[in-house]
């Protein structure tokens, strides 16, 4: 069952394929894009980072939604990995008041959590406007790199 | 058995005044203590001896006449409901006991369709019933309920549900981590590994998949189980709809070199369903098929409308479950034992886990196998369409 989920979890978009062959471009000629990871969990968010910097990116790391809005004003990243059980703010009061400024209002997010509560994925993608509900567990890195990939502006 | 039983019953709660008062009167004194003391008919002896039996059941018992008056209302109904016997007895069942339906829980993990009687101050509890008519001949002389409190077992059974979910979260973290950092080193990004490395890291990594998808089970059962799945149902074009499915099974066992047909009329209808959740019972169905084939064996998906039903047939030729385990095989874990030896990686909750579905979805399921033939699965869907149900959780898809 699990290897399936993979495929459908993805939303909005079905030319993964294409999109992901592009993803092959040399990245370093053009001024870096930044990605914030906010996550708690330390392993993942080391994970996420490594694999993003491999790929040419600059990463930003925030332990908690507190950090990341603070981040997110003064780095302006082009893309935010948003994860959204955390203490001191969780991710989904995050993605509410960045939504709240009308800077951030468009900024792709993708939510990557291991709670796939139909609250959690109502709340975050058709209230706040994430870009994609991705279940951590069933996911690999290659796979969130890719999604990402897809809504980097 | 039940009829004398009751008879005898109905004799004794209906005699005159004055027998009501002595059986209030055999109640405080022990009738059973009584009978070694007293040299009393063997007649009389006997419907102490009901009447004792009943007394002391232990669940609610009220037994009422043809008009609805209860004519008995034993200790563990008074316990219960907290009317006294003497309050009870005479006056309709509907004054005693209010009862209320809830349909569709808001919150907590109690199941769908749950009765609850009301107490006497008010109070509500959780109940399971039975309710029989009792008769002479074909008069009904009147109904027998009884009844238990099941807030124990409802709340185990939430403290379960709230578990297997809680847990399931907790562990899907740490598996995200090995499935991730295993994910990284196959794919050469901490240098690249000797064939040796890369083979042991596929094991590992094979693991991590199957750990998942228990998981991902267990979560998905506890939130069928929890009755707050929501039915969200489309008009699907079905043909295209199980195209995909049948596709993404045969990439996935193309190593095994099945023969996977897909039978299905061009013109056949939209229906109405939810695709998130047949999805499941189609994938679970076909890589069942899949597993429990040998490699190059049919798999044929044959879908067709009969009645108000459309009709999904999934047979193979594999190896089939033994037919003194037929019984078992919708049970939660239940694996087959001729398939135990098999190399395959089953959880045993695939079966329960799409029963449950099609039950969701007003649906049937039912089967045909024999050892070493194969097995066929049909269910039905109606055609008229899955109404809608609304609750607080969806399975990850």
């Amino acid at each position: 069952m699990g290897l399936f989920n993979n495929i459908k979890i993805l939303v909005g978009d079905k030319n993964t394929t294409s999109q992901a062959a592009n993803s092959n471009l040399p990245t370093q000629s053009t001024p870096q894009k930044k990605v914030l990871i906010v996550e708690d969990e330390e392993l993942l968010a080391n994970a996420l980072a490594l694999k993003f910097t491999h790929e040419g990116y600059d990463v930003l790391k925030a332990p908690n939604g507190q950090v990341g809005l603070d981040m997110t004003t003064a780095n302006k990243p082009n893309i935010i990995l948003l994860d959204l059980m955390m203490p001191v703010m969780d991710g989904k009061i995050m993605l509410h008041k960045l939504r709240e400024m009308p800077e951030f209002k468009t900024l792709p997010v993708i939510v990557l959590t291991n709670a796939g509560d139909a609250d959690n994925m109502r709340e975050t993608q058709f209230y706040d406007n994430a870009s994609a509900f991705l279940i951590k567990s069933n996911v690999n890195p290659d796979q969130i790199v890719e999604t990402a990939k897809k809504y980097i502006v | 058995m039940l009829l004398s039983f009751v008879k005898k019953m109905f004799a004794n709660t209906h005699s005159s005044k004055q027998s009501e008062e002595t059986s209030d009167h055999a109640n405080s004194t022990h009738p059973l203590a009584q009978l070694e003391e007293t040299p009393i008919s063997s007649s009389l002896q006997e419907k102490l001896r009901y009447e004792s039996l009943l007394a002391n059941i232990g669940e609610g018992l009220v037994v009422t006449d043809k008009s609805g008056h209860i004519i008995t209302f034993n200790k563990a109904a008074v316990s219960i409901l907290g009317w006294s016997e003497q309050e009870a007895i005479g006056r309709a069942l509907s004054e005693i006991i209010d009862i209320e339906y809830n349909n569709q829980p808001e919150t907590g993990g109690a199941k769908s369709h749950t009765l609850y009687f009301i107490r006497k101050d008010k109070t509500k509890f959780p109940v399971a019933t039975t309710v029989t008519s009792y008769v002479q001949g074909t008069n009904i002389l009147g109904t027998i309920t009884l009844f238990r409190d099941i807030t124990n077992e409802q709340n185990i059974d939430r403290m379960k549900n709230e578990f297997i979910s809680l847990a399931s979260h907790q562990l899907r973290t740490p598996l995200a981590a090995i499935k991730w950092y295993t994910s990284m080193l196959i794919k050469g990004d901490a240098g690249s590994l000797s064939s040796e490395q890369l083979k042991y890291m596929e094991s590992v990594n094979t693991s991590t998949e199957r750990m998942i998808d228990l998981v991902n089970s267990l979560l998905n059962i506890s939130r069928i189980e929890s009755g707050r799945i929501i039915v969200e149902p489309a008009a699907i074009e079905v043909k295209k709809f199980i195209e995909e499915i049948v596709d993404e099974v045969k990439i996935r066992y193309a190593d095994k070199k099945q023969q996977i047909n897909l039978t299905i009329p061009d013109n056949f209808p939209h229906v109405t369903f939810d695709p998130r959740l047949i999805r499941q019972v189609y994938v679970n169905l076909l890589t069942n098929a899949a597993k429990y084939t040998p490699e190059k064996g049919n798999i044929n998906v044959k879908i067709s409308q009969k009645d108000t039903d459309m009709i999904s047939e999934v047979s193979d030729n594999g190896y089939g479950i033994p037919e003194n385990e037929q019984n078992k095989m919708f049970e939660k874990f239940y694996r087959g034992t001729n398939i135990l030896t098999q190399p395959s990686d089953g959880t045993g909750l695939g079966l329960y886990f799409i029963k449950s579905i099609i039950e969701l979805s007003q649906g049937k399921i039912w089967y045909k196998s024999k050892v070493n033939e194969g097995t066929t699965f049909w269910f039905s869907l109606p055609l008229a369409g899955t109404p809608a149900k609304k609750g607080a959780v969806i399975l990850d898809n």
